[in-house]
C-alpha cells in the first residue's frame, strides 16, 4: 500500500507543474492588453504612453515571460498570489474571506447528495421493474438534465410566486447569524446537491444490479441470509467502487456548478469572485482560483484512487 | 456466416428483399426493446429540424425590440410571452435551438475525434508516448470542465467559434481516457495479434482494427457528451460568456430571469424546459445505446 501511495504522489508532481504551465499560458494568450485596459480605464479613456509603461512595470509585465512564470509559480508556492490588478488588495486576503462560504456549499452539497442518492439507487435496484424503480429513475435523469443555474432560477420563481418568499440577499456568516445563514445557504446547497444526487442514484442502481446478479449473492441468499444482510453487507459493499469513483470525479463538476449557483443566489463565495474577475481580466485572481481548484481536485482524485486501492486489494498490487 | 453463404446463392433481387426485411425487423426489435430511447432519438431529430427551419417555426421576429409589448403573459403575446425588451420568447427559443444544436454537435464531433486519436495512439503505443499523453489528459482534467471553459472563452473572447474551442478543450480528456482503457484491453486480444502477424502497420491496425472496436463505447460517450455540452453552452451564455447578444441562445434568454421572478416568471421557465428536454433526451439515448450494446444488461 505504501508503495502505491508513493507512486501516486510522484505522478502528481509533473501534473501539478503542467497545471501551472497551462494556467500561466492561458493567461498570456489574451488578445486584450491588461495594462492598456487599466490605463484607459476599461478602454474608454485616453491612452497615455508614460502611464502605460508605468503600469506595465508595476505589474511586472515588462519582464521576460519565463521570469514572469518563475516569479508567479515561486510566490504561489509560498501561498502568495500577488495583488489584484484593480483593487490592489492581496488576492490571498480576498480569497481567505470567500473560501469558507464556498466550502460550506462544497461540503454540505455532496453530503446531502450521498444521503439521498445512494438509498434512492438502492431501492431502485432492489425493486427493479416496479413503478418505484421507474419513479426513482425518472427523478434521477430529470435531476441530471437540469442545468444548475436553471434549477436555481426555478427555485427562486417558485419561492417568490407561490410562497411569497424572497431569499435574503445580504450574506451572514454561520457564527454571526446562523438562522439567516441557513435561510440563505439552504437553497443554493440543495440546488447544487441535486445533480450529484441524481447521478449517484443512477450509478448506485446500475452497480447494485450488477452485483446482485453475481454468484456470491446467490450463495448468500441460498444459505438463508436475511435480505437486509444480503443487500447491505454483501451487495452495497461491493457496489461501492464505482460509486466512490463517480463521486470523486463529480466533485469537480460540483465546483463548476458552485460558480454559477453562487451567481444566481448572489452568494459572496469564491465562484462569484472568480466570475467577476474573469470579466475584468483580473489575472492574479483568476490564476489563483484556478490553481486552488486544480490542487483541490487533484487531491480529491488522489484520495479516490487510494480509497479504491483500499476497497479493492487487486489494484494495489498491479 | 453460413446464412451469408446461403443467401449469396439467391438471385440478387431476392437477396436485397430479405436483407431489407431482416433489417427492418431488427430495427423494429430495437424500437420495441427501447421505446424511450427511440422517443429520445425522435425528440433530438425534432430539435435538429427546428434548428434548420427556425424561420418557419418562429411566429415573430426574435430580434425586434418593442416597448409596447414588454412583460406580456404567454397567450397575450406569443405562446411563451415576451421578455423585458418586448421580444417574443417562443421565437427566441426556436432560434436558440440553432446555437445549441450546432455548438453541441460540432463540439462533440471535434472532441470525440481528438479523444479517439489521442486515446487510441497513446493506448496502443504505450511507453513514453502513453505516459506523456496521460499527463496532458491529467492536466486538462485537473480543472472542472466549466471553470476551464469559462477561462478559455474569457481569454479568447466571446464568439461561437471560441465557445466551441473552449468546450472541446474541456470535453475531450474524459473521452480520451475511456478510449485508452478500451484500447489497452483490446490490444492484447488475439485478433490484433493476428493483424500484427500479417505485417500491418501500426497506423493501419489502430485505424482499421482498434478504433472500429471502440465505436460502441464512443457512441455512448458522444451522446452523453452532447448532453453535457448543451448544459455547458447554456451556462456560458447565461453568464454572458457565450454567443454575444442579441443572438438568442437558451442560456442568454435566461440571463437575469431571476430578477423578473415575480413580474414575468415565464421568462425563466420556457428556455430552461427546452434545455432540460434536449439534455434529458440525449442522456436517455446514451442509456439506451449502452443497454443495447451491453449484452449483460439484456433481460
Amino acid at each position: 500500500m505504501t508503495r502505491y501511495i508513493v507512486r501516486r504522489l510522484l505522478l502528481l508532481l509533473p501534473t501539478l507543474v503542467l497545471v501551472t504551465l497551462l494556467i500561466f499560458t492561458l493567461m498570456r494568450v489574451v488578445p486584450g492588453d491588461v495594462a492598456k485596459l487599466i490605463v484607459t480605464g476599461g478602454g474608454e479613456g485616453k491612452f497615455n504612453e508614460a502611464a502605460y509603461h508605468q503600469v506595465q512595470k508595476q505589474l511586472h509585465l515588462d519582464k521576460p515571460i519565463v521570469v514572469q512564470y518563475v516569479d508567479w509559480a515561486g510566490a504561489a508556492l509560498h501561498g502568495d498570489f500577488g495583488k489584484s490588478y484593480w483593487s490592489k488588495t492581496s488576492v490571498r486576503t480576498e480569497l481567505g474571506s470567500r473560501l469558507p462560504v464556498t466550502l460550506e456549499m462544497a461540503l454540505l452539497a455532496p453530503l446531502i447528495a450521498l444521503l439521498i442518492g445512494v438509498p434512492l439507487g438502492l431501492i431502485s435496484a432492489v425493486r427493479r421493474g416496479t413503478p418505484m424503480d421507474y419513479g426513482a429513475r425518472m427523478i434521477s435523469i430529470a435531476g441530471l438534465s437540469m442545468p444548475h443555474f436553471w434549477l436555481g432560477i426555478v427555485v427562486i420563481l417558485i419561492l417568490s410566486n407561490y410562497f411569497h418568499y424572497i431569499v435574503p440577499i445580504r450574506y451572514a456568516e454561520v457564527w454571526q447569524n446562523p438562522s439567516r445563514n441557513f435561510q440563505q445557504m439552504v437553497w443554493p446547497i440543495l440546488v447544487l446537491a441535486t445533480g450529484l444526487m441524481a447521478l449517484l442514484a443512477r450509478i448506485t442502481r446500475s452497480a447494485m444490479l450488477e452485483v446482485l446478479r453475481s454468484d456470491y449473492i446467490r450463495t448468500a441468499r441460498a444459505k438463508g441470509l436475511g435480505r437486509l444482510m444480503v443487500v447491505g453487507q454483501h451487495g452495497l459493499r461491493n457496489a461501492m467502487l464505482p460509486i466512490v469513483t463517480i463521486f470523486g470525479a463529480q466533485l469537480g463538476a460540483l465546483i463548476g456548478g458552485a460558480v454559477v449557483t453562487e451567481r444566481v443566489f448572489n452568494v459572496p463565495g469564491m465562484g462569484r469572485y472568480f466570475i467577476e474577475s474573469v470579466f475584468v481580466r483580473d489575472f492574479p485572481v483568476v490564476q489563483a482560483v484556478m490553481l486552488l481548484v486544480a490542487i483541490a481536485y487533484l487531491l480529491v482524485n488522489l484520495m479516490v484512487d487510494l480509497s479504491y486501492a483500499w476497497l479493492d486489494p487487486r489494484i494495489r498490487y498491479s | 456466416m453460413s446464412v451469408d453463404a446461403a443467401s449469396a446463392s439467391l438471385p440478387l433481387q431476392g437477396m436485397l428483399l430479405t436483407g431489407e426485411r431482416t433489417r427492418l425487423r431488427r430495427l423494429w426489435k430495437i424500437v420495441r426493446a427501447q421505446p424511450l430511447g427511440t422517443l429520445s432519438l425522435l425528440v433530438l431529430v425534432a430539435y435538429v429540424v427546428i434548428a434548420v427551419f427556425a424561420p418557419v417555426f418562429a411566429t415573430h421576429d426574435p430580434y425586434s425590440i418593442n416597448a409596447a409589448t414588454t412583460y406580456k403573459r404567454p397567450g397575450v403575446v406569443g405562446i411563451m410571452g415576451t421578455d423585458n425588451f418586448g421580444r417574443d420568447i417562443f421565437s427566441r427559443v426556436i432560434y436558440g435551438t440553432r446555437i445549441s444544436v450546432s455548438i453541441g454537435f460540432t463540439t462533440v464531433l471535434l472532441a470525440t475525434g481528438i479523444a479517439a486519436f489521442v486515446g487510441g495512439v497513446s493506448g496502443f503505443l504505450g511507453g513514453t508516448v502513453d505516459l506523456l499523453a496521460q499527463r496532458v489528459v491529467d492536466t486538462f482534467q485537473a480543472f472542472p470542465a466549466l471553470v476551464l471553459a469559462i477561462v478559455v472563452v474569457s481569454v479568447l473572447g466571446t464568439s461561437g467559434v471560441n465557445v466551441v474551442i473552449a468546450l472541446t478543450l474541456s470535453t475531450w480528456p474524459g473521452i480520451a481516457r475511456v478510449v485508452r482503457s478500451q484500447v489497452l484491453t483490446l490490444k492484447t486480444s488475439p485478433f490484433i495479434e493476428a493483424a500484427r502477424c500479417t505485417g500491418l502497420s501500426d497506423a493501419r491496425i489502430i485505424w482499421r482494427h482498434l478504433l472500429p472496436n471502440t465505436l460502441p463505447i464512443l457512441l455512448v460517450l458522444a451522446s452523453a457528451s452532447v448532453a453535457s455540452v448543451i448544459i455547458a453552452e447554456a451556462t456560458l451564455s447565461f453568464l454572458g460568456l457565450g454567443i454575444p447578444a442579441p443572438e438568442p441562445s437558451w442560456g442568454s434568454i435566461l440571463t437575469g430571469a431571476e430578477r423578473y421572478a415575480q413580474r414575468a416568471p415565464w421568462i425563466g421557465i420556457f428556455p430552461g424546459l427546452a434545455i432540460t428536454i434536449a439534455v434529458f433526451s440525449a442522456n436517455f439515448l446514451g442509456d439506451s445505446v449502452r443497454d443495447l450494446l451491453d449484452p449483460r444488461l439484456r433481460q
